[in-house]
C-alpha cells in the first residue's frame, strides 16, 4: 500500500466516525503495543495487568520481539493479540482504540499522527518528538482529531511529585527561581560494530522509517540507537527528558528564551555520536521574571547530589528547585524532600507511586483530554527543551529562543537542526 | 611624609625605625647597604634580599581580608609589617595597635591613608595588597614602578585585559608578585591536586567549582553619608551593623582615592566596605570574590597553562530588591581546546551540596572523582569505580592545630617571602601569569553572562572572535589620574 492509499483509508475511516464512545468503566480498552524491546515489555505488562484493558495488537519490525511478548501475555493467561511488523497494517483494524507507542524515539511522531488520523487514542513514550517540527505536528494531530494523547512521563501521575509542584506553586519554597535536572548515569563505551546482515526476521527498512537508510550495525540498532543522531537523542532525551519535563514542570515555565549547552564524549572512542557528558543551561522569562534550568548529564563516575539515591552508589537520576525560602529535592520518580531556610530544616516530603497508565486509560474512557497528567502538548514542550540543548550543543552557540516563529533568532544552522529530512513515504506532514 | 605620622602609641615611625633597626642586631641595615650597590636599574627599592633579611612590608587595604594578612604577615619570622596603608583613616588606631599581635615585638607599623605615599618608602620591599579588586592591577603596577614586589589578593585583576599588565609589568620590572589564592601552599590541597595530576583517578575530562555560599539581599540605599541614629547591616541576614558612615565618619576617608580608575560618583554605603563586591565598577560578583580559588584549583588540577577556548554563562540575580548588580546564582561553563570541561556554580541562595563540600571542587575522571573543601583546605577525599570505594584523601587531622609554626600556618605567605628573599619568581606556588589565568575565568564567565550568549576566546591574543560588544568588557574605563600604562618600557 503506498502512502496515497494509506491515507486515503485513515480519510475513510475518520470519516466514518470509527471513534467508540466509552459509556462505563467496565467496558474493555482494546490497545495494541507497538515496538516490543525493553520498554514495550513494561507496556505489554502494565495494560494487560489492567481491568478492562486488553491487549489485542502487537506490531513490531523484530519477529523475536513479539514472539517474546506473545509469550508474556500467553503466561499470564491473557487472549492471544493479533500481531503486526508494519504499524499501517494495525491501524486499519477499527476495532483498535489506542495504540501503545514503544518504538525508537524518531519514529514516535510520525506514528502518533498516523494513529491520530485512523482516530486512535496514543500513548507514546518519551520523547515524544525527534525533533522541534515533529513536537508541532504531533500536538496539531492530536488536536485536529481531537484525540487522547498521553506522553510517557510518568513521574506527571506520582501523587507525591504532584504534591510537590501544588507546593511550589502555592509559594512554600518562596519565589521558586531556579530547577536543576540530573541525568548521572552509567553508560558503559558500546565500542564499534561492523556493518553486518540483517538479522532474520526483522524488517529493517521499516525499522528505518523516517531517517536517512544505512548499513545495518548492531550499534544501530536495538538501545544503542539512542546515540544515534538518526535515531535518537542522547542520554538528554532518553533518560534525561523525565528529569527536564519534571523541571519544567515545576518551574512553571514552557518556553525558554535562551538555550546553552556544552559537553562532549569523554574517555570512549565508540560509535556513539552523542555526547555522553553535557550541561545544558535554558533560561526563561515568565511575566519579566526571570527562572532559570540547568541540566548535567554525565556517563561515568560522578556523586550524588542533594542526597538523590541516599548512599547507594550508582546512578543520580533526580532534581532541584531553588526557592527563595528552601529548595525541594525529587529522587527519582515518586519522592520528594525539602530543606527550609537558612537552617535547612527537613520540610514537606512524600514518595507515592504513580498511576500513569491508569491515567490515560481514565482519559481514554472520559474523552476529556484535561483528564490526562502528560498531555501530549506539555510533553511536546518539555521535548524542545531536550532537543534545543542537543542542538546549542552541536552549533556550539547560545540559541535564542522565539516561541512566536518558533525559531532561533539569527541561527541559519540551528535552525536546520530543527527538522529532518524525512524518506519517503515516511514523511512528518506539514499539514496533519 | 608618612613616616611622620605617630602610631597609636604616640612614637614617630622615624624613631620606631631606629629602634626596630637596633633590636634587629643591623640585619636589615645591611640589606639597605648592600641594596643600593648590588642593584641594577629599573628598580628603585631595596636590592636583593640575603636569605636572613629581614623583609619589610606594607599592607595596603586594611579592613576585612587585609587585616587578617596583615596579621598573618606580622607573625612570620623576620617579617616586618612597618606600614599600614587605607583610604579609611578610621580603621588606623585599630589597626595599628592589633590586640591580636601584642606578642609581636616588630609590629609597631605606621599609617598612611594615600598609597602613593607607600611607594615613596624605599625602605619597603613589599606590598600586600588587599583593596578592592578593581584597585588591584592598578597599585600592583605602582608598586612593581617602585621596585616593590607584591603579594595581591585573589582576583588578581579587575578585567582581563590589566591582569596581562600586571603580567607585563612584573616581568618588566623583575619583581616577585604572588596572588593570593593561598590554597596553592596547603599540603593538603596540593597533595589533592599532585593525586589528580598524575592519574589518580584517571584521564580527568571534567573539573567543577563550588561556589555555595549564603548570600542574603544587600538592598538599596541613598546616595551621601548616613544620618546620626541610621544603621546599616551588610546584608538583611548579618548579624551585627556596619559602623555610622556619616559625615564625621567619612571626614577621614578618601572616597575619591577608594573609586580610583572607577567612575566618580556619589558615596554610597552599599558601594563601599566590602559590598563593593556585588557593583561591576569595583568587584566581580561572588564568582570574582569567593570564587577564583576554586577556580584556581579546578584549572590547577585540569593542568591547563592556557585560557578555555568557548565560554558559556547563565544566570541572574534572585535574592530580592537591592542594588547589586552581579547575579547571586550563575552556572558559567568553560571548554579548552582539548575539549576538557570546567564547570563553575555560584548560587547565593538556598541550595544542596554536591556529595562534598560547599566550598570546593570537583574533579571527574576515568577511574573515579575526588572532592576538595575549599574552606578548610585541609581535606580532600577520592572514590573509586561502580561501587564508589573511598580511595586516598585526607580528613585535615593531619593538620597542625592550637599553636603552629607561623611558617606553616601562614604557608602561601612565607611561600611569597622565600621567592622575595631569593629574588626568584619561580619559586612562588601562584605567581602573577598564575593568577591571570585563574581570574581571567571568572572575569570571562561574567563577560558570557553580561552579554548573554555563548562566547569563543582566542586566547594567544586575549580577544574574543567577532564580538566587539564582549571586547570592550575585557577591559574598562580607567578616570584620568588611574590609568594602567599600556606597555612598560
Amino acid at each position: 500500500m503506498d502512502r496515497r492509499d494509506f491515507l486515503m483509508s485513515t480519510a475513510v475511516l475518520t470519516a466514518g466516525a470509527a471513534v467508540r464512545g466509552f459509556a462505563s468503566p467496565s467496558d474493555t480498552v482494546r490497545i495494541a503495543v507497538v515496538g516490543c524491546g525493553g520498554r514495550g515489555s513494561s507496556h505489554v505488562n502494565a495494560w494487560s495487568s489492567m481491568p478492562n484493558v486488553e491487549v489485542v495488537a502487537l506490531c513490531d519490525v523484530d519477529e523475536s520481539h513479539i514472539a517474546a511478548k506473545l509469550k508474556m501475555l500467553e503466561t499470564k493467561g491473557k487472549p492471544k493479540p493479533a500481531t503486526y511488523v508494519d504499524f499501517r497494517k494495525l491501524l486499519e483494524d477499527r476495532s483498535i482504540d489506542a495504540v501503545s507507542l514503544a518504538t525508537p524515539n524518531h519514529w514516535h511522531t510520525l506514528q502518533t499522527i498516523w494513529a491520530c488520523q485512523a482516530g486512535k487514542d496514543v500513548y507514546v513514550e518519551k520523547p515524544c518528538s525527534h525533533n522541534v517540527f515533529e513536537s508541532q505536528q504531533i500536538v496539531a494531530a492530536a488536536r485536529k482529531y481531537d484525540r487522547i494523547v498521553q506522553q510517557g512521563s510518568q513521574s506527571r501521575s506520582s501523587p507525591a511529585l504532584q504534591e510537590a509542584v501544588k507546593r511550589m506553586v502555592d509559594g512554600e519554597l518562596g519565589e521558586v527561581y531556579m530547577a536543576r535536572g540530573l541525568c548521572y548515569k552509567w553508560r558503559d563505551t558500546i565500542g564499534h560494530t561492523p556493518v553486518s546482515a540483517v538479522p532474520a526476521g526483522v524488517d529493517y527498512d521499516l525499522w528505518t522509517g523516517p531517517a536517512p537508510k544505512r548499513e545495518f550495525t548492531k550499534n544501530r540498532f536495538h538501545y544503542n540507537w539512542h546515540w544515534m543522531w538518526d535515531t535518537g537523542n542522547g542520554d538528554l532525551g532518553n533518560q534525561g527528558i523525565h528529569e527536564v519535563d519534571i523541571a519544567r514542570w515545576g518551574l512553571g515555565v514552557t518556553h525558554p528564551t535562551k538555550v546553552s549547552a556544552i559537553g562532549g564524549k569523554f574517555m570512549f572512542d565508540d560509535d556513539q555520536e552523542t555526547p555522553n557528558t553535557m550541561t545544558a543551561s535554558f533560561e526563561f522569562d515568565v511575566k519579566g521574571v526571570r527562572k532559570m534550568m540547568t541540566f548535567e548529564v554525565r556517563h561515568w563516575i560522578s556523586p550524588h547530589e542533594a542526597g538523590i539515591n541516599g548512599e547507594k552508589p550508582g546512578n543520580t537520576i533526580g532534581n532541584q528547585f531553588y526557592g527563595s525560602k528552601g529548595y525541594l529535592v525529587i529522587d527519582n520518580y515518586n519522592k520528594y524532600y525539602s530543606f527550609m531556610g537558612k537552617d535547612q530544616l527537613p520540610g514537606p516530603g512524600a514518595t507515592a507511586k504513580d498511576e500513569h497508565w491508569a491515567n490515560f486509560i481514565g482519559a481514554v474512557r472520559s474523552r476529556k483530554r484535561a483528564d490526562l497528567t502528560a498531555e501530549i502538548e506539555e510533553g511536546a514542550l518539555s521535548c524542545n527543551l531536550m532537543h534545543l540543548a542537543n542542538i546549542s550543543y552541536r552549533v556550539g552557540r547560545t540559541l535564542h529562543w522565539d516561541a512566536k516563529t518558533m525559531t532561533c533568532v539569527g541561527d541559519a544552522d540551528a535552525n536546520k537542526m530543527l527538522t529532518r529530512a524525512y524518506r519517503a513515504p515516511f514523511v512528518v506532514p506539514k499539514n496533519v | 611624609m608618612s613616616d611622620e605620622r605617630t602610631t597609636g602609641d604616640g612614637i614617630s615611625r622615624r624613631d620606631f625605625t631606629t629602634r626596630i633597626g637596633a633590636a634587629a642586631a643591623g640585619l636589615a641595615v645591611g640589606g639597605d647597604l648592600l641594596g643600593g650597590a648590588l642593584h641594577a636599574a629599573p628598580s628603585v627599592g631595596r636590592g636583593i634580599l640575603g636569605a636572613n633579611d629581614r623583609v619589610v612590608v606594607a599592607s595596603i587595604g586594611i579592613r576585612g581580608q587585609g587585616n587578617g594578612v596583615k596579621r598573618g604577615f606580622a607573625r612570620l619570622a623576620n617579617v616586618e609589617v612597618k606600614t599600614l596603608c587605607d583610604i579609611d583613616a578610621n580603621l588606623a588606631p585599630e589597626r595599628v595597635n592589633d590586640r591580636t599581635l601584642t606578642e609581636i615585638p616588630t609590629y609597631k607599623p605606621g599609617f598612611v591613608q594615600d598609597l602613593n605615599r607607600v611607594m615613596d618608602d624605599k625602605d619597603i620591599d613589599a606590598v600586600i595588597i588587599a583593596t578592592p579588586n578593581h584597585w588591584h592591577a592598578l597599585a600592583t603596577i605602582k608598586a612593581l614602578q617602585a621596585g616593590k614586589h607584591v603579594y595581591v589578593e585573589k582576583p588578581s585583576s579587575h578585567t582581563v585585559w590589566e591582569g596581562r599588565k600586571m603580567v607585563e609589568a612584573a616581568a618588566r620590572y623583575n619583581k616577585v608578585v604572588q596572588v593570593g589564592t593561598m590554597n596553592r601552599s596547603r599540603p593538603a590541597v596540593r597533595d589533592a591536586i599532585k593525586f589528580v595530576q598524575e592519574g589518580g583517578i584517571g584521564k580527568v575530562y571534567m573539573a567543577r567549582g563550588l561556589c555555595f555560599k549564603r548570600r542574603a539581599s544587600i538592598g538599596r540605599y541613598p546616595d551621601g553619608p548616613m544620618n546620626a541614629g541610621e544603621t546599616y547591616k551588610l546584608n538583611a541576614e548579618s548579624g551585627g551593623t556596619e559602623p555610622v558612615y556619616d559625615a564625621q565618619y567619612l571626614s577621614k576617608v578618601d572616597y575619591d582615592l577608594w573609586l580610583g580608575p572607577a567612575a566618580k560618583r556619589p558615596f554610597n554605603r552599599n558601594r563601599f566596605h566590602y559590598n563593593w563586591h556585588w557593583h561591576w565598577d569595583y568587584g566581580n560578583g561572588d564568582s570574582g570574590n569567593q570564587g577564583p580559588h576554586q577556580f584556581d584549583i579546578a584549572r590547577w588540577g585540569l593542568n591547563k597553562q592556557e585560557h578555555p577556548r568557548r565560554i558559556q554563562s547563565s544566570g541572574g540575580y534572585f535574592a530580592g530588591e537591592a542594588s547589586q548588580e552581579t547575579p547571586d546564582t550563575l552556572t558559567s561553563l568553560f571548554e579548552y581546546a582539548d575539549g576538557t570541561i570546567l564547570e563553575f556554580g555560584t548560587r547565593g541562595g538556598f541550595t544542596n551540596d554536591e556529595g562534598g563540600p560547599r566550598i570546593g571542587n570537583l574533579f571527574y575522571g576515568s577511574k573515579g572523582w575526588v572532592w576538595i573543601d575549599g574552606e578548610s583546605g585541609a581535606k580532600w577525599q577520592s572514590y573509586f569505580g561502580p561501587k564508589n570505594e573511598k580511595g586516598p584523601g585526607a580528613d585535615g587531622t593531619a593538620e597542625p592545630r592550637g599553636t603552629v609554626a607561623p611558617a606553616v600556618q601562614y604557608a602561601h605567605y612565607q611561600n611569597f617571602v622565600d621567592a622575595v628573599r631569593a629574588g626568584d619568581p619561580k619559586l612562588l606556588t601562584c605567581d602573577v601569569l598564575e593568577g591571570h589565568y585563574t581570574s581571567s575565568l571568572p572575569h570571562l564567565g561574567n563577560i558570557a553572562y553580561r552579554v548573554g550568549r555563548a562566547l569563543t576566546f582566542d586566547g594567544k591574543k586575549e580577544a574574543f572572535e567577532d564580538d566587539k560588544k564582549a571586547d570592550e568588557l575585557l577591559t574598562r574605563e580607567y578616570r584620568k589620574g588611574f590609568e594602567i600604562p599600556k606597555s612598560f618600557t
